[in-house]
């Protein structure tokens, strides 16, 4: 005769079989399990072709692992490669969580490159370089962008190479504030995004990265445009100074420093070999018209 | 404060150069950080090799840009401050760091 568990008794859910999502973010490979269905379908959807979804658990060599656990049906818990790297109470943060620790951590293991804060798109092997804080509006013009037939390199982060300078795409789902969700649905004719709540009720939505099956690797820097997002504002593309883009740049640098005056000089000849425009907007698929006529 | 007119800026020796069109970029070594000067701060820069004094530096600077010292004086004597401040500009050596400033 078989004895029901205590535990289960009190309400607590028999241990599903964990699943597991492979997914590649720039040199980072790693495998996310989870004994939520959910979570893991959700994970391939916002890694679109950067995952594949496997239907039972496992890594492969040189893999990283990332393991979500629910304890109790109330607390999430989040390890990385066996550590503890977070936990929430909320379900809907987990998502979130996760694809930060992904981005964290692929960007960690990208140390020997210059990593900036900025948008990036490419026509051809061309790059197109859209430097900018937090909040500025980033994300809605690279959707733009590349719904006009630019393609997709990063929403948020331009990996370069100080020795070639070349820039290397860094696909990551793009994140979408609530307040751009509506014009980006709108711009990219996308009906759906992942839903997910990041940090204390702040909504999100994610999109798979764009991916151009016949896009070169590498890319060299042809533009370097400062976006401004006014609202009032008259809607133009003017050349700027070197100088100002490599202001803009060193703001927007997460780790230059690192680098020393080989990451300035970097920056420096980024600079100099690239047009430097500055972009002032308020719709952003006029302003995809408008960088677009120094594309070709 | 202001710096004395009769002592000897030198640029600081633990910086890295690069013209940048009209613009010098300095990184400071030392300090880690990055300076852009404009052409008017290059010029009052490259001037300060620790054998002027601030009162040739003003003139040599004047001649550069056709004006008269007596014009330029204060902006010049204000620029030598803010790149002592930032460390990309040192006075001559064997005086203390309070002898080169006389009060306002």
């Amino acid at each position: 005769m078989i004895e029901a568990s205590p535990l289960f008794d009190e309400g607590i859910k028999p241990p599903a079989r964990p699943r597991t999502v492979h997914i590649q973010l720039a040199s980072l490979r790693v495998a996310v399990e989870s004994e939520c269905q959910i979570l893991i379908e959700q994970l391939a959807a916002i890694y679109g072709q950067y995952s594949t979804d496997d239907s039972c658990s496992g890594t492969v060599p040189g893999e990283h692992v990332i393991r979500h656990l629910e304890s109790q049906g109330t607390k999430h818990l989040i390890f990385h490669d066996g550590e503890i790297a977070c936990s929430t109470t909320n379900h809907d943060e987990v998502l979130s969580q996760i694809e930060l620790l992904i981005v964290n951590h692929a960007t960690a293991k990208l140390r020997e490159m210059i990593l900036l804060h900025a948008g990036v798109v490419a026509v051809g092997d061309s790059a197109f370089l859209l430097p900018a804080a937090s909040g500025s509006g980033k994300t809605t013009l690279v959707s733009a962008l590349v719904s006009s037939g630019f393609d997709y390199l990063s929403d948020e982060v331009a990996v370069v190479d100080p020795r070639s300078r070349n820039v290397m795409p860094f696909a990551k789902p793009l994140c979408v504030r609530e307040g751009a969700w509506t014009i980006i649905k709108a711009l990219t004719g996308m009906a759906e995004g992942v839903p997910a709540v990041r940090g204390p009720g702040e909504r999100v939505w994610y999109l798979a990265p764009f991916r151009h099956p016949a896009a070169p690797a590498v890319y060299r820097v042809g533009a370097i445009v400062l976006p401004q997002y006014y609202p009032a504002a008259t809607q133009k593309l003017t050349r700027i100074t070197r100088e100002s883009a490599l202001t803009r740049l060193l703001e927007q640098s997460f780790n230059v420093r690192a680098h020393g005056y080989r990451g300035i000089e970097t920056l420096i000849r980024l600079v100099q070999e690239a047009e430097c425009y500055q972009l002032l907007y308020n719709d952003p698929a006029h302003a995809t018209e408008l960088l677009r006529q120094t594309a070709y | 404060m202001k710096v004395a007119t009769s002592v000897k800026p030198l640029k600081a020796d633990h910086l890295r150069g690069e013209l940048l069109d009209d613009s010098l970029v300095l990184y400071d070594e030392a300090g880690e950080t990055v300076h852009i000067l404009n052409r008017t701060a290059t010029a009052i820069w490259s001037l300060c090799d620790g054998t002027r004094d601030v009162r040739q530096v003003t003139k040599d600077t004047a001649r550069l840009f056709g004006e008269r010292s007596g014009l330029i004086r204060g902006d010049v004597l204000q620029m030598i401050e803010e790149l002592s401040q930032v460390g990309l500009v040192t006075f001559d050596t064997g005086t203390t760091r309070d002898a080169h400033w006389e009060k306002a």
